[in-house]
């Protein structure tokens, strides 16, 4: 359960990012994809090579799901509603419990290799309450 | 066997070759008692770990932290025979300590953090793979010979 102090830390950490959300999005992908191959799978249609357009409009478009996400922290289920239709109608990307803790892990270690000691164990364990909670609600509708 | 390339081999020694690993070690376990606060449950006697700040300063933590995090070192030089290396761990884990294998997965991503925390743009995308990679192999290994 994401606590008041959480949902504080992850605002302020997001607020750091100073505009450099679209690269992040981007670059996290793209170390999803190295770190984790079977990942690709879900973008046969993608230039995946290193700088894509695609892999960088991707990344913005995932980011500013998060952003709108860490926008309405009260009520997740509704904010992330859509999304939550077409991950588990269209998509079906394998239920997010698996696949969404690498983007987890891959967006996590982005954001440490940019706020170095910022990236607290305090911040580093709300950041991941907060993955596994908009994982649970894209999975809400998958059966 | 797990095959390592020449490339992966020189990620993992040139960042080894950096980390402290007392400090790291420390990191990763508070870090890992943090984040996944269930897993206290292997440390009853380990005395206060009721806030981030008391875990972080807890000296057995630090100690059992530079513990684990030395015997990955041993993984590091033994990375042909990891299975070997880690054989007599392994079944300590299951036997005597009964830990659940899932929590080497998640101290793994944990060092992982850590080491991104550390490192900064230094900690590349490839340079993730191959930790990626080795922290899988690592809790591969300490959970073969589980029964």
């Amino acid at each position: 359960v994401l606590t008041a102090e959480d949902k504080k830390l992850i605002q302020q950490t997001w607020g750091k990012l100073g505009g450099a959300e679209e690269e992040i999005g981007a670059e996290a992908l793209w170390r999803m994809f190295h770190s984790y191959p079977p990942t690709k799978t879900y973008f046969p249609h993608f230039d995946l090579s290193q700088g894509s357009d695609q892999i960088h409009g991707h990344g913005k478009k995932v980011v500013a799901a998060l952003g709108n996400a860490i926008k309405n922290l009260d009520n997740l289920s509704q904010a992330l509603s859509e999304l939550s239709n077409l991950h588990a109608y269209n998509l079906r990307v394998d239920p997010p419990r698996f696949s969404l803790q690498f983007l987890s892990q891959c967006l996590q270690v982005t954001l440490a290799t940019r706020l170095g000691k910022e990236y607290s164990p305090e911040v580093h364990s709300a950041v991941d309450k907060f993955m596994s909670a908009v994982a649970a609600v894209l999975a809400e509708k998958y059966r | 066997m797990v095959h390592w390339t020449a490339e992966e081999k020189q990620l993992i020694a040139s960042i080894w070759g950096k980390v402290s690993v007392e400090e790291c070690g420390a990191e990763a376990l508070a870090r890992l008692l943090i984040v996944y606060p269930w897993t206290q449950r292997f440390f009853d006697n380990f005395g206060n770990l009721s806030s981030p700040t008391a875990i972080l300063g807890n000296p057995m933590v630090r100690a059992h932290g530079k513990k684990v995090l030395t015997s990955f070192g041993e993984a590091i030089k033994n990375l042909d025979n990891l299975k070997g290396t880690y054989s007599k761990l392994s079944e300590l884990h299951c036997e005597k300590l009964h830990v659940d294998p899932e929590n080497f997965r998640l101290l793994g991503d944990i060092l992982v953090i850590v080491l991104a925390a550390h490192f900064g743009k230094d900690f590349s995308p490839a340079c993730q793979a191959t930790w990626q990679k080795l922290v899988g192999v690592v809790a591969h290994a300490l959970a073969h010979k589980y029964h």
